[in-house]
């Protein structure tokens, strides 16, 4: 009688360790496709955001133009309003057109503002802001002077700011 | 003796078969596998040279940002200036071609440069041929003599 029961490996076997190379196989490259597609994903959201700051840094120069084109304009109107004023007594035309400038500078800036203009001395300092996307914005601070001689502004800073509301994340334990 | 002839021979069949399928569904799924990871392959190459793009565009709008004459410039970090007046250099794999507009304003100019980086026709195996990442900035310059 033969007593030899012990363990073997049939043929089955085999074929069973090839399926689970083969789906393992499959497993590996399925998640080396997702992780390229994340890649993919992110590439695109950072080339959006690059693209759309250096867009809203094209807009910025184009505030800067109007600005300045209102500027030169009230200062163009304020020194023809005091050449026709030649008849008033010398020294006169220049003080009401440097205060009709100011007074029109306080105007512009009023109108462009995102804040209240701050005023100190003969300058005006103001902020304008142009939207970048849906949760920030590039505040621009430009300082305007309030008499109509010498350079008409002169830009502070110019900084991106977040203007969503910034709601703590809860989820996830940072530290 | 026969019967024991005859159920060897079964065996062998069984297990031949089984053999053929388990190597067919192999087959299938290293293909599979294999066009898979070719694919992954190919997005993470035009990932690989979008980022590239990117970077070169940046850094040249990193540079001509606040420049009131930008086409010094650009001759100066040796781009060169074909007829249609379009700045060109090749960097790496790219080729970056910038356009420089002057918009006249009421009270001064805007520098606008229009920058292109294009991944080089020559590398025709890659499947980000002809990749291109456009970007413009602009410069504000102010004329002082305006209303003066």
């Amino acid at each position: 009688m033969n007593t030899n029961q012990g363990y073997r490996i049939g043929p089955g076997a085999t074929s069973l360790l090839m399926i689970f190379v083969a789906l393992c196989m499959t497993t590996v490259s399925v998640l080396t496709l997702i992780n390229a597609m994340h890649d993919t994903r992110l590439t695109d959201r950072s080339q959006t955001k690059i693209k759309a700051f250096y867009a809203a840094d094209v807009r910025v120069q184009q505030e800067l133009a109007d600005l300045d084109a209102k500027l030169a304009e009230a200062r163009a109107a304020v020194k023809l309003a005091a050449r026709a004023e030649t008849s008033a007594p010398e020294g006169e035309p220049a003080a009401q057109s440097a205060d009709a400038y100011a007074v029109k500078v306080r105007a512009i800036a009023s109108e462009l503002a995102a804040e209240p203009p701050i005023e100190e001395a003969n300058d005006l300092t103001m902020v304008f802001a142009v939207p970048l996307d849906e949760m920030q914005q590039i505040a621009v601070k430009v300082r305007i002077s309030l008499t109509p001689t010498g350079a008409r502004y002169t830009v502070v800073s110019q900084a991106t700011q977040s203007i969503g509301e910034w709601v703590p994340d809860e989820v996830i334990t940072v530290f | 003796m026969q019967d024991s002839a005859q159920n060897a021979s079964s065996t062998s069949n069984a297990l031949l078969t089984e053999l053929i399928i388990v190597i067919l569904f192999f087959a299938l799924t290293a293909v599979t596998a294999l066009q898979l990871f070719v694919a992954a392959n190919q997005k993470s190459q035009t990932n690989q040279s979008a980022q590239e793009a990117m970077l070169c565009v940046t850094n040249w709008a990193e540079q001509l940002t606040g420049q009131t004459d930008p086409a010094a410039l650009l001759i100066a970090s040796g781009f060169a200036q074909d007829a249609n007046g379009v700045y060109t250099l090749r960097q790496d794999a790219y080729l970056i071609q910038v356009t420089v507009r002057t918009e006249q304003k009421p009270a001064g100019m805007l520098m606008c440069s229009d920058i292109v980086a294009q991944r080089s026709v020559q590398d025709a195996e890659r499947p980000d041929l002809g990749l291109k990442v456009p970007m413009t900035v602009a410069t504000y310059v102010a004329n002082p003599e305006v209303a003066q």
